[in-house]
């Protein structure tokens, strides 16, 4: 299978008036398939964001190359095909809102890329289910709360039937109800089949996809499905990052002397060997 | 929300509502231009009785343009004041010392006073009426002509658009930091008015660099989601006319020969 995005040894710096500017991104090689669920994190000024602007041509590689599905973001008659496989929603759900009301922003998209009038009713339509937002059609934007705000958002990349989401930071601004729609949003679409790629900087966000990368100052530090992580998530510390409760709680009570095995998969078997050992006792 | 009475939408499905926007649009531009021309206080006062008429046909609460009017009420006070100062011609009616108030005076006075009124009138009963969505889709498809000469229809409505859409959210940000800056000890309230001013700078400044931003993160998403100008787009709601509307053009005939005969 080919994969979706390819980045081909790509660096990245700004182009900015200082005679050397520092490289935002070094050396990137990542490929990523159709159907996966990839999160990014890296703490501030990691190039995590940069990476996925990369990843739909809103920023060129100053060396090597970004495709995706074959065709190569800086060719510019591709371009438009590019964004329309590859889907962006942004971390403030206020600044992507365009129009005035919720179905006019979903239309926008479509508009944009030429949609016949009478093939956009039923598009739209199937795009506000997706995300939950029945009955607030015709609701303005400033009427939603900020997770309504950033589903609308959603709803407007996924009108354009993109093969790929990318969520740059989408959930950081919304309380932990929004951001759990959030969540629920992004695991639904990816067993619909879209390519899923989610840049955070919680750990616990993280650990929900089924492939964790770790970018640390411009580079890409580590690489692994999340399943395989559990044991050395430990590492994360190294690059400035939080650890999920439930892997701080299992690496000190194993160094507290607890017989926990030294291979865990996911948050339930932790429960489940304490639950253990607590009813042997 | 209170005071954003202007560009205020009122849904409803009144005739008025119904109409389609590029004619409200239209009759609305050429009204205020004959405004210009009703130089007679008897052709004022009949236009003043078709808006009436038609704010009651849109059933727009009367208490409404009040509200809207109330920022040109000092003009329209102080624009009567002068004429009525200032006009001479006609018989004298009050005299005293300093100031001789001439019949003339009081009619120019009159006059203006409605024309100003009418046109805040006529653009207030438009907006409330018309859908901003309606509202810039009516002006993107009249300007459309003008494209040929350059004019950038489709963008022009687009930024109306945009405009309209973060109103209300530059709104609430301006009283988030008129608190936040009020937390910090600024008392808004205090001092005469250019010190007041004054104050309000440290609200402006902060809302122009976060507006800026905005604009910036908007820029990006817009061309995220394949945003490239009105090349090869379509447009999702399209507007037709009715015979409604034929209504319009009549009123606006009639109106002209009401100018007409009363003309000077």
């Amino acid at each position: 299978m080919e994969p979706i995005i390819q980045f081909e040894h790509v660096w990245f710096r700004y182009q900015v008036d200082e005679p050397d500017p520092p490289w935002v991104l070094k050396d990137i090689r990542l490929n990523i398939d159709p159907g996966e669920y990839v999160s990014i994190v890296g703490n501030n000024g990691s190039g995590k964001s940069t990476l996925a602007r990369l990843a739909n041509g809103l920023l060129l590689p100053t060396k090597g190359r970004v495709m995706i599905s074959g065709m190569e973001t800086s060719s510019e008659q591709d371009i438009w095909q590019i964004r329309r496989t590859v889907g962006m929603v942004f971390q403030n759900p206020e600044n992507q809102i365009v129009a005035t009301s919720v179905e006019d922003d979903i239309a926008f998209g479509l508009e944009n890329i030429g949609v016949p009038p009478l093939q956009m009713e039923e598009k739209i339509k199937n795009a506000v289910k997706a995300v939950g937002l029945e009955g607030f059609e015709h609701h303005e934007p400033h009427t939603l709360s900020g997770g309504q705000k950033q589903r609308l958002a959603i709803a407007g990349v996924i009108v354009l039937e993109p093969d790929v989401i990318i969520f740059d930071e989408s959930t950081s601004m919304l309380d932990p109800v929004g951001r759990k729609t959030i969540l629920e949003i992004m695991q639904s679409l990816n067993r619909r089949g879209k390519t899923i790629i989610h840049i955070t900087h919680s750990a616990e966000e993280a650990f929900m996809a089924d492939r964790m990368i770790v970018m640390h100052q411009g580079e890409c530090k580590l690489d692994e499905a999340t399943g395989r992580l559990y044991q050395e998530a430990m590492r994360l510390k190294e690059w400035e990052l939080d650890v999920p409760l439930e892997i701080e709680l299992w690496d000190r009570l194993r160094q507290k002397g607890w017989p926990l095995p030294d291979k865990i998969i996911n948050k339930e078997e932790l429960v489940s060997e304490i639950w253990r050992l607590l009813s042997r006792t | 929300m209170n005071g954003f009475i202007v560009g205020m939408y009122l849904p409803g499905d009144s005739f008025v509502h119904q109409l389609d926007p590029r004619a409200k649009l239209g009759f609305a531009f050429i009204f205020m231009f004959m405004v210009f021309f009703a130089d007679r206080l008897l052709a004022c006062a009949i236009f003043l009785a078709f808006v009436l008429v038609a704010i009651h046909i849109a059933k727009v609460p009367y208490r409404l343009f009040f509200t809207a009017l109330k920022p040109i009420i000092f003009i329209i006070l102080l624009s009567s004041l002068l004429h009525l100062w200032m006009t001479k011609g006609g018989e004298m009616i009050l005299a005293f010392p300093g100031i001789t108030i001439y019949e003339e005076g009081i009619r120019q006075a009159g006059i203006i006073s409605i024309r100003l009124l009418l046109l805040v009138a006529i653009a207030s009963l438009l907006t409330f009426t018309t859908s901003p969505v309606d509202l810039t889709d009516g002006m993107e498809s009249l300007l459309s002509p003008l494209r040929k000469i350059g004019v950038p229809a489709h963008e022009l409505a687009l930024m109306m658009s945009i405009a309209l859409r973060f109103i209300p959210t530059l709104w609430e940000e301006t009283e988030k930091i008129r608190k936040a800056q009020m937390a910090r000890g600024i008392d808004f309230e205090e001092g005469h008015i250019l010190k007041r001013l004054k104050k309000h700078l440290p609200i402006l400044i902060p809302l122009f660099i976060s507006a800026f931003r905005r604009a910036e993160d908007l820029a990006l998403a817009m061309e995220a989601r394949c945003y490239r100008g009105s090349e090869g787009r379509t447009k999702w709601r399209q507007l037709h006319y009715t015979r409604r509307d034929l209504w319009l053009l009549l009123i606006l005939i009639l109106l002209g020969m009401v100018l007409l005969i009363f003309r000077h």
